[in-house]
């Protein structure tokens, strides 16, 4: 008897676990896993340093970084998906509160003096395309190259040994707060949408159907804006932005006596040369 | 009170600056600060005066030579001709690197106690004899002017 009653009390639990299960936007799930994920780091008393931010680097042991990243790339299409369909989609507003693990964006900024400027450069470009990276632009020895952001920090190391480094800047962005921001708009459009379609379904006047689709144009308007704004946002982050400029470095090393050559104490002289005046 | 005024004014703007000189023939004036002037002619050649406050035991031997070491050590020029112009000045002309090799770059180095002026043209190898007249022309203008 006592099972019985045990049984029918548990009943409708079950029901309603896996009814918010179903109803659980693809967003809601990866936030969830990134909820528990976070809940056990502080649990095991694991914190976010600037070394387990770092693309490449594990976070929390087995999670890498570039999972992270598919698995959000993945959200976004399982998202345009559901955009698609939206009848197979079923937002529900269990919980407002977004997480999403840390997102940054890499920039690095390189300049390498290099007695063949030429030769680096298309050493550096073969580099980076066996990284899975691609060259965005190109004017003369000043390249810009897009690197997988995992492979950022190991791409510098690579180069910077190709000559001398007249100047390094590196840095990032976060952008976390923007991307949890904008997920949680695209995810009340997508429920904003959902009701606007129920609305469409059962009204009855010309008058109120032209007046809904037009607020449904609206809101599919600024769907789609969205949804552009994280993936510009996604591609940022997935690849980091380098930029390579190479010098002719002139040698001030006398190739056959090894007598090292002082530079100018006198830094204005070096202005003066055909190149300058004929610039000017 | 305004006369007076003015005419202070007037002197005033004509003393400033160190290179006020007219261009030679074949030159216009590109641009003009109180240090320096730049001049072009029609076929893109350069010329151009720089000054520059001298320091004590800076001889135009000594900022010729500096000139010339830059040039020829770090920078891939070839000295083809050195003449003394009087006796504070130096010319000075130079094959300039691969990237400008049908060109010549001719400086010249003047200086007094207080004044180091650099003139410099650099044009093409077949307009050369035509520029250099030009070029010797504001350099005696300059010499005559200010290092005398």
């Amino acid at each position: 008897m006592k099972s019985l009653i045990l049984f029918v009390i548990s009943l409708p639990l079950i029901f309603a676990g896996c009814s918010a299960k179903k109803s659980m936007s693809p967003y809601e799930a990866r936030i969830n896993m990134s909820s528990q994920r976070e809940a056990a780091d502080y649990a095991t008393g694991t914190t976010v340093t600037a070394e387990s931010s770092r693309p490449g680097t594990a976070r929390g042991g087995s999670t890498s970084y570039a999972k992270k990243l598919r698995a959000v790339n993945k959200d976004i299409e399982v998202a345009d998906k559901n955009d698609q369909n939206p009848s197979d989609s079923k937002p529900e507003s269990k919980s407002d509160a977004v997480k999403i693990s840390r997102m940054i964006i890499y920039y690095g900024n390189l300049s390498i003096s290099v007695l063949h400027p030429e030769q680096s450069l298309q050493k550096a470009l073969k580099i980076a395309e066996d990284m899975g990276g691609y060259m965005k632009s190109r004017n003369n020895f000043r390249v810009v190259l897009r690197i997988p952001s995992a492979k950022f920090f190991k791409f510098i190391s690579i180069i910077e040994p190709f000559g001398e480094v007249t100047s390094r800047r590196i840095r990032s962005e976060d952008v976390t707060a923007q991307f949890v921001d904008l997920s949680m708009r695209m995810n009340n459009l997508l429920k904003a949408r959902e009701r606007l379609l129920a609305i469409l379904a059962k009204a009855v006047k010309v008058k109120d159907t032209l007046e809904i689709e037009r607020e449904i144009t609206r809101v599919t308007g600024q769907l789609e804006q969205i949804k552009g704004q994280l993936r510009y946002l996604q591609n940022l982050v997935s690849f980091a932005t380098v930029t390579l400029r190479f010098h002719k470095k002139y040698s001030s090393m006398q190739s056959s006596g090894q007598k090292i050559k002082l530079e100018s104490p006198i830094y204005w002289i070096s202005t003066f040369d055909i190149n300058n005046l004929l610039r000017n | 009170m305004k006369k007076y005024l003015l005419i202070f004014t007037v002197l005033f703007a004509l003393g400033c600056g160190h290179v006020n000189f007219d261009p030679p023939s074949e030159f216009i004036e590109k641009s003009k600060t109180s240090e320096r002037l730049v001049l072009v002619s029609s076929d893109a050649s350069r010329i151009r005066l720089s000054w520059r406050e001298n320091t004590k035991n800076g001889t135009h031997k000594f900022w010729s030579n500096l000139m010339k070491r830059e040039l020829t050590t770090f920078k891939g020029y070839k000295l083809t001709n050195t003449e003394e112009y009087k006796s504070n000045a130096t010319i000075m002309e130079f094959t300039p690197p691969p990237l400008y090799k049908d060109y010549i770059y001719t400086v010249a180095v003047m200086t007094n106690d207080d004044d180091l002026y650099i003139l410099e043209l650099g044009c093409e190898t077949s307009a050369y004899a035509e520029k250099k007249k030009s070029f010797l022309s504001l350099l005696k203008k300059v010499y005559s002017k200010e290092i005398n």
